[in-house]
């Protein structure tokens, strides 16, 4: 029997996460409320193109020594839309989960909840997001490969009972992320900040037709 | 009250945003060549953990909060798992003393305390935390983590992820 080996424990975490901060360490969260934002837009990028759609509170760690937010928890990954070119509409699911994961976190900041210097920390979640945004297409053929490369490795781990199937999935998932990359970056946060808004007035994506 | 224009403000974030991601990218080629540089050096324990041996190693007396804990992951089908994790972690330098509930309805951010075996003070008390999982076998963690690294996003060292074997790591790596 192969051994189970799918958790890992690391000891004297550096920092907290989110949340506990909102308990713990609020001060920290609003001296470093515009490091947090625009880290914070890094990932949501990253979360929007490589479908990362579980970018909870709990799964963001800042250390408040190097200023640096961790994502933890990559469990759920290339979890991406059937059809990208719908993710810029309204009422999308996928771009619902994606925000109501990663906008939500913005709430933690508390000058942002309590309205104080909500728009400097949108700004530098913005500025976050664009940055990372652009990175990603400058270097989107070595983040392609990966994303092929990584598919592979799950082939030859998981050896698939039909490998046909997975490789036509493989194809998919590649088209995806590249056309998820190639959204125009300013579009793809409005339409987040604005299906953010759908979820909390409960206008949630209609259920999919298999 | 001094109020910022916006165009200082927008320097500010130019200037913060530098400097962040020269820290993410000095941070990145220390994780990379030297594995995590002290004081953020992370020790992981793989989980390799037979029942038979958590029942002997552990000894635990199992308080009300273990035998909680164990309920609750044993409906994840993954107690020996964990608490094999608990075991490991032991070994010589660390005395695992309560397990507390984290903020996950799933308990795999479960808070485990422990004390060293060094003597040092109880104000030296770790958090032990699960962050890692993959529990589909698919090494998720590592295999996002490699793009992760591609954009210089930060993550916690590689090594704390493990593989089905050592040798689909190495292939990955």
């Amino acid at each position: 029997m192969m051994e189970d080996r799918s958790f890992v424990l690391m000891d004297r975490l550096p920092g907290w996460t989110l949340n506990e901060m909102t308990y713990l360490k609020p001060d920290v969260l609003e001296d470093n409320k515009i490091a947090i934002a625009y880290q914070l837009g890094m990932h949501a990028a990253f979360a929007y193109v490589f479908g990362v759609t579980d970018g909870f509170q709990t799964n963001y760690i800042f250390d408040p020594v190097t200023r640096i937010l961790t994502r933890i928890d990559k469990e759920i990954f290339l979890s991406v839309p059937k059809n990208p070119g719908h993710a810029l509409l309204d009422h999308d699911e996928y771009t619902q989960d994606v925000s109501s994961c990663e906008l939500s976190n913005l709430k933690y900041i508390p000058s942002y909840r309590h309205s104080d210097s909500r728009g400097e920390v949108v700004l530098s979640f913005k500025a976050g997001f664009l940055d990372k945004y652009a990175e990603m297409r400058k270097k989107r053929e070595r983040l392609i490969a990966l994303v092929k490369e990584t598919r592979d490795t799950w082939k030859r781990i998981s050896s698939p009972a039909d490998i046909l199937a997975f490789d036509s999935e493989t194809l998919r998932i590649v088209q995806v992320v590249g056309a998820l990359m190639d959204h125009d970056p300013e579009k793809v946060l409005k339409r987040l900040f604005e299906a953010k808004a759908e979820v909390d007035r409960g206008e949630y994506a209609p259920e999919e037709d298999d | 009250m001094v109020v910022e224009s916006m165009t200082d403000f927008q320097k500010r974030v130019y200037t913060l945003s530098g400097e962040i991601n020269r820290q993410i990218q000095e941070r990145a080629l220390a994780v990379r060549e030297e594995g995590m540089p002290e004081p953020m050096q992370l020790k992981v324990a793989q989980v390799k953990p037979p029942r038979t041996k958590v029942k002997l190693d552990t000894g635990l007396d199992w308080p009300t909060e273990v035998k909680n804990f164990r309920t609750r992951v044993h409906d994840q089908d993954h107690d020996d798992t964990i608490m094999g994790s608990v075991a490991d972690m032991r070994g010589p330098n660390v005395t695992i003393t309560a397990i507390s509930k984290g903020h996950r309805e799933d308990g795999r951010d479960a808070i485990l305390k422990g004390v060293r075996k060094d003597g040092r003070l109880t104000t030296d008390i770790d958090d032990l935390r699960i962050l890692f999982s993959d529990k589909e076998g698919v090494g998720n963690e590592v295999l996002a983590g490699r793009i992760m690294r591609e954009l210089g996003l930060s993550l916690y060292s590689e090594q704390g992820v493990v593989y089905p074997s050592p040798a689909e790591r190495k292939k990955v790596a």
